[in-house]
């Protein structure tokens, strides 16, 4: 790269909690098992089915609040996101929009050696998985195990400057994750991915350049490649003058390389609104006291 | 007029709903009738008024983090009902498009 | 040919426990009634086979011979609106989406009515996806009024309240989004009640507008009503919404002093649009409260004519959302022909959906689209809150509100046709109960032109039970109870 631009990276986390069963049913939180048989008319979306939070998740959220030097919400609130895809039996995902169970944290990355940079943390909120599709050349085929599995979203601010500190961010956040027992983190297995948004500007300017959400990327390398790929690819634009549109680009870790994806049809209207199953949450200081002070023992017993 | 006919079409893809051509004009009157009626709403003023969500004023509703297994009747039960399905796994015609 | 049928629950109940009848014979009773009439009604999307309803009324009747402890309703006939979950039975909610659609679950009050022994004859119709005032918007049939078979039964729930008043069950449930219960109850000349939000749970109540659905009874008094509401309602852990509240004995209440209680009259409800005659029967049982030492005084609740426009946005938001699901991936209607699935969608969803269905999902996703959202949705919570500000409010000085329960008799088949607001109109003095969450009932207090007319008692949240003392008093002074129609059904408006 070089110095006539800078990079701009933004990384949104999302990683499946360690519980012992899914986010709003009894259905064990599993992987690995044949399809469909770790389901239920509440993660399957049956018609008349309603969802009851695992308390287990909130606490393991508010966990890596904490570990994150986030701030609380004293008030939170599910929201329902829609959009139609067959992985997702409600054709919404429960999810957190205007009131996210916590908000403004850092976390550290230690750069060659000693240097250590400060990344903002803008939010860290909880969801449901969705399941997951298989296809051959004629159809697609849905399993529905993953759906339900609690998630959990950080989303970085765009304080990453280079390919290699999203890697460092990403691991500095799984060594946290682990310690705290909050995800397993296997990036194989899919218990942590890993959506960037990537822009460059001119070395100096305040503005932002389009950005590009690049997904698919399946490991901590991968993230970093793809990331070298994409910032080289609008730097090559850039330079010819060409525009850089935004979009959202798939890694094809074979080929090195990132794909637009395909068909992409009206813009993306989510149409969120507070879910009326489910009341909102009143964290209360003695919750997060609590998880402070498990957090600590923890930290007592790890170092 | 509230909505104009592309308004309606527009509506109607985000809903994934195709309509037939009469079926679009009938809804498309209808939607304009209706908005008239409920446009009223928009005379109230209620700067600071808080929205009610839930009307019960309940909070922090939870389970306990138990699992359990669900048993093989009720799996039958679920893939009866599959409009196509291949083994154990629901069968539908090719996702071209991802969203989320 | 034995009158079985026409007993109350509250009677039929006694009789079994006297054993002065037996259960088979309560059912047979029933099966012949439904043989009479049921060509005529069309109350019942699914009627489960006689063999085996006998085969499950004699289960009962012998479990009583040998003096086994049964529940209090055990052996009593009855019949689900069909958007309650029941595993095994088709539960269509009268949707070519869901036409044979059986339910791995049970709904939980299912699971309640099950537990009590009580017998189901068969899923009763209603509007599609509870969306309607007529049962017209059924994908299947219409169902006939009772008392007039010309007539609609009114809707949602309309083949619970005609099944109710024809007497081919002994009560039913229905649900109630914006007056899905009261006001087919109203049409039929039977009680009906929508509970306070939470009170009953939601647990596989197949979502219409889940911040505004209730499931509720309908029967043919006021007692029975309190049975049926002994049984359903209670906390559910499996629904967030519902509420932690200890189960009341709600028939203790019957037959209590009602001295002293006041009763707010909202003048808003008795203009413009309400029915002349309606009004004077109605008015006609308000005056008659005062003889039983009730304070009756005019309120003004000017926030009433928002909550239509309330109403609508926050139940076509809600109804977009909860009906996204349907689309011919896991179970239900699909289409041919889809080459891909978003095509799949589009065919199975505008297949699968009737007309007004598509309507009310297309409003819902216009009002919560992005730019849309603050004037539309945001606007009807406030206002939503500013409505039950002032129903509180006149709940600090009054015990009930009471209004009609609709501006109108029970209306011809056909005759409302395609007017989008006309049809939605007639819930217009119900929909402020679900606004609010209050409970409110529907009891008959009178007829005009051979038609019941139906009165509305609102009460204060989770005092059903003082609801039930008002109404069971004001039902012995009205002497309106357990009315059905009288030489059977009327065939095109002539006696048969």
């Amino acid at each position: 790269m070089s110095s006539a631009f800078e990079i701009i990276i933004s990384l949104e986390v999302q990683a499946e909690l360690l519980t012992k069963s899914k986010m709003f049913c009894s259905c064990p939180n599993s992987f690995g098992q044949k399809p469909n048989t770790n389901i239920c008319p509440v993660c399957l979306g049956l018609p008349g089915s309603l969802p009851v939070l695992n308390e287990k998740a909130l606490d393991l959220a508010l966990t890596a609040a904490l570990a994150l030097n986030c701030e609380v919400s004293s008030f939170s609130r599910f929201d329902r996101k829609h959009y139609f895809c067959p992985d997702l039996p409600k054709a919404y995902q429960i999810s957190q929009y205007e009131f996210p169970i916590a908000k403004n944290g850092y976390l550290d990355i230690i750069k060659e050696g000693e240097k250590i940079r400060r990344i903002r943390i803008d939010r860290l909120h909880l969801e449901e998985d969705a399941g997951k599709l298989q296809h051959d050349g004629s159809a697609s085929y849905v399993d529905f195990n993953r759906c339900g599995v609690p998630l959990m979203e950080i989303v970085s601010a765009p304080d990453l400057r280079s390919p290699e500190e999203a890697r460092l961010f990403l691991e500095s956040l799984k060594r946290i994750l682990l310690y705290t027992g909050v995800s397993d983190c296997k990036m194989e297995e899919g218990s942590l991915r890993c959506d960037a948004n990537i822009s460059l500007r001119p070395a100096g300017s305040r503005e932002f350049g389009a950005k590009v959400k690049i997904k698919n990327m399946n490991s901590f390398k991968a993230v970093q490649k793809g990331l070298e790929y994409e910032a080289a690819r609008q730097e090559k634009l850039l330079s010819a003058r060409n525009v850089v549109y935004q979009e959202t680009r798939i890694w094809d870790g074979e080929r090195g390389i990132t794909l637009e994806m395909r068909g992409k049809g009206e813009e993306k209207d989510y149409r969120y609104f507070p879910d009326p199953d489910l009341p909102p949450l009143d964290i209360s200081p003695g919750r997060v006291e609590r998880v402070r002070s498990a957090l600590k023992l923890r930290a007592g017993e790890v170092y | 007029m509230n909505v104009s006919r592309k308004e309606v079409e527009y509506v109607a893809s985000l809903a994934r709903l195709d309509l037939a051509p009469e079926e679009k004009e009938k809804i498309f009157q209808q939607f304009n009738v209706i908005l008239d009626y409920i446009n009223r709403l928009k005379e109230l003023n209620l700067a600071g008024v808080e929205p009610t969500t839930h009307v019960l004023q309940l909070k922090n509703v939870f389970r306990k983090d138990r699992s359990q297994e669900k048993g093989g009747e009720l799996l039958a039960e679920v893939l009866k009902e599959a409009p196509d399905k291949a083994g154990r796994l629901f069968k539908v015609p090719p996702v071209i498009e991802e969203e989320g | 040919m034995n009158y079985y049928y026409k007993m109350s629950v509250a009677e039929a109940a006694r009789a079994l426990q006297n054993k002065e009848i037996t259960s088979k014979e309560l059912t047979e009773s029933v099966l012949e009634r439904i043989e009479e009439v049921e060509e005529d009604i069309r109350g019942f999307v699914t009627l489960l086979d006689g063999d085996e309803v006998l085969l499950e009324a004699e289960k009962i009747d012998q479990a009583r011979v040998s003096e086994e402890p049964l529940p209090h309703l055990a052996g009593i006939p009855m019949a689900l609106k069909d958007n309650l979950c029941t595993r095994g039975v088709p539960t269509t909610c009268a949707s070519k989406m869901l036409q044979s659609y059986c339910p791995p679950y049970d709904a939980c009050v299912v699971e309640k009515l099950k537990e009590s022994r009580t017998i189901l004859m068969g899923k009763a119709n209603m509007d599609e996806f509870a969306m309607g005032s007529s049962t017209e918007n059924s994908a299947f049939f219409t169902t006939r009024n009772p008392w007039d078979t010309t007539r609609v039964p009114g809707g949602s729930s309309g083949g619970s309240a005609a099944l109710v008043a024809a007497g081919e069950v002994f009560f039913a449930l229905g649900s109630d989004t914006g007056g899905s219960v009261r006001q087919p109850a109203s049409f039929c000349g039977v009680v009906g009640l929508k509970p306070t939000y939470g009170l009953v749970s939601r647990f596989g109540l197949i979502a219409f507008a889940s911040s505004l659905d209730q499931i509720g009874p309908l029967t043919r008094d006021v007692r029975d009503c309190a049975m049926v509401m002994e049984i359903i309602a209670g906390h559910d852990p499996r629904d967030s919404t519902s509420a932690p509240k200890e189960k009341e004995k709600y028939t203790e209440y019957l037959g209590r002093d009602i001295k002293g209680f006041k009763v707010a009259l909202p003048r808003d409800c008795f203009t413009e649009g309400l029915d002349a005659e309606v009004k004077k029967v109605v008015m006609g049982a308000v005056g008659k409260c005062t003889a039983l030492g009730i304070e009756v005084e005019d309120v003004s609740m000017p926030h009433m004519q928002y909550a239509f426009p309330a109403y609508y946005i926050v139940s076509t938001s809600e109804a977009f959302s909860n009906l996204a699901r349907y689309d011919g991936v896991q179970y239900g209607y699909r289409a041919d022909g889809a080459g891909n699935f978003v095509s799949l969608y589009k065919k199975t969803r505008s297949g699968g959906f009737g007309q007004e269905v598509k309507k009310r999902i297309m409003l819902g996703t216009y009002f919560l689209s992005s730019g849309y959202y603050d004037a539309y949705y945001l606007q009807s919570l406030k206002a939503r809150t500013q409505i039950r500000e002032e129903l509180q409010k006149v709940f600090r000085d009054y015990d009930f509100i009471v209004t009609p329960t609709s501006p109108t008799v029970a209306f011809q088949v056909g005759e409302k046709g395609d007017d989008p607001l006309t049809m939605s109109l007639s819930d217009i003095y119900t929909i402020i109960a679900n606004l609010a969450g209050v409970p409110a009932i529907s009891i008959p207090c009178g007829f005009v032109g051979g038609m019941p007319v139906g009165l509305q008692v609102m009460g204060r949240p989770f005092e059903e039970g003082r609801i039930f003392q008002f109404c069971y008093a004001l039902e012995c002074l009205l002497g309106v109870r357990n009315q059905l129609p009288e030489t059977g059904v009327k065939r095109g408006g002539t006696v048969v």
